[in-house]
């Protein structure tokens, strides 16, 4: 007798505990949380850098600028080759120009998408200080003209990469 | 009297002293989180304490999601990121920085602590994601001082977790985790030389491939907040007695 009925209390005692235990643990993870989220992409299309020279070409030399028709702003610089009894000297229009001491002239500024310089370079010639009938009929001066995309440092500071240039060039 | 002995045997009835104890235990502690939570509206406005987070890019709230009642939310939790990064017919610019402040505002009615989730991938022409390009390319930057923390143990070149180490009250919304991108001019450096008679362009290696941007909010509760954090986002913090504060 005792034993039957002392069984049925044990079980409901482990069953009141248990149930106790649950109620414990449910309200443990009763937390207030929330999220939201978000997303998105830009494609780099990144186009191409194009530079096409013009120059005009007088008595006086040649009066070179350079159009920017490609996707992004540039640097551009500029320099000329002649035979060698030639001589060449760079004298900027105004101003806008200046000689980098390897041989190229590069321009001041950033030259944007769409634009021409605002100045132009202009390239003269001298033949060597002899008879003038020595001064050949015919030569060429080429006007290599090289852009580079503007490129940006960590603090937003503009820069040209010489190393990657685009080049173009005219004879006349 | 030896009935009684038998109906009540001792080790039953210390079981169900205990159970009884533990209920009683129980039953208190809910009433005393209750009274904690809901003392000052309870009464008058018969209200429960909304949660709320929303994501704010460049000032503008890009998503949220916040509580309204029963299983009932509020907000877009899947906004859009860097829709208006470049200007109309602007081209992307290697190198450059673009706006990019990212923040989070507290849209609910109860204080919360929050942390953002950044993950960067890159994706080809193809829309398929590309192992080649470095996340590190990717320079989100994140200024000192404002609060916000990376967890550097918990953060991936490709994942960045950061925590705002203060309590965000109802409204207040978090100094700017970010506040410009960039991607490393280096992606333009790689080129394909393309001669065309006396002209020598070069096309970019990388052109049309797609750089990707995602965050992800959570916030929690400050109330029990070291349990909250840990249960939530399982991670172990310190938190200030006041709980206005969180630390690692």
């Amino acid at each position: 007798m005792k034993k039957q009925l002392k069984k049925p209390f044990l079980m409901m005692a482990v069953t009141a505990l248990v149930l106790v235990g649950t109620l414990k643990v449910g309200g443990a993870m009763a937390y207030f949380t929330t999220y939201s989220t978000a997303s998105g992409s830009v494609q780099m299309n990144m186009g191409f850098t194009q530079t096409i020279p013009h120059e005009e070409v007088d008595s006086r030399g040649k009066h070179v600028s350079v159009e920017n028709t490609g996707d992004y702003d540039c640097f551009v610089r500029v320099r000329a080759f002649a035979p060698s009894d030639i001589t060449l000297s760079y004298q900027p229009e105004d101003s806008g120009w200046t000689d980098g001491g390897d041989g190229f002239w590069y321009y001041d500024q950033i030259l944007p998408a769409g634009e021409t310089t605002a100045t132009k370079l202009n390239v003269s010639y001298t033949f060597p200080a002899t008879d003038s009938e020595d001064a050949p009929a015919e030569f060429n001066v080429i006007v290599v003209e090289e852009c580079t995309p503007v490129l940006y440092k960590a603090d937003g500071t503009a820069y040209a990469d010489w190393n990657n240039v685009i080049t173009a060039d005219t004879a006349e | 009297m030896k009935k009684n002995k038998i109906l009540f045997p001792k080790k039953v009835a210390l079981l169900l002293g205990a159970a009884a104890v533990l209920l009683l235990g129980s039953t208190v502690g809910s009433t005393r989180a209750a009274l904690t939570y809901y003392s000052e509206n309870y009464s008058a406005q018969m209200n429960l304490k909304h949660i709320g987070v929303s994501l704010v890019e460049n000032g503008q709230v890009v998503s949220s999601r916040d509580y309204v009642s029963g299983n009932e939310w509020s907000g877009n939790t899947e906004g859009k990121l860097l829709a208006n990064m470049l200007g109309e017919k602007e081209k992307f610019t290697p190198g450059k920085q673009y706006d990019e402040a990212i923040s989070v505002t507290n849209s609910g009615d109860i204080d919360t602590f929050v942390r953002v989730i950044i993950t960067k991938s890159w994706k080809d022409k193809e829309g398929r994601k590309n192992a080649e390009l470095s996340p590190d390319l990717i320079e989100l930057n994140v200024p000192e001082n404002s609060g916000w923390v990376v967890a550097e143990d918990q953060s991936t070149p490709e994942r960045m977790v950061l925590y705002y180490t203060k309590a965000l009250a109802p409204g207040e919304t978090t100094p700017g985790l970010s506040d410009t991108i960039r991607i490393d001019e280096s992606v333009a450096q790689q080129v394909n030389k393309v001669t065309d008679g006396s002209t020598v362009t070069y096309q970019y290696k990388y052109d049309g491939y797609s750089f990707n941007l995602d965050a992800e909010v959570d916030a929690v509760q400050t109330h029990n907040a070291k349990a909250a954090i840990k249960s939530a986002w399982g991670v172990d913090v310190s938190v200030s007695d006041d709980e206005s504060s969180i630390g690692f």
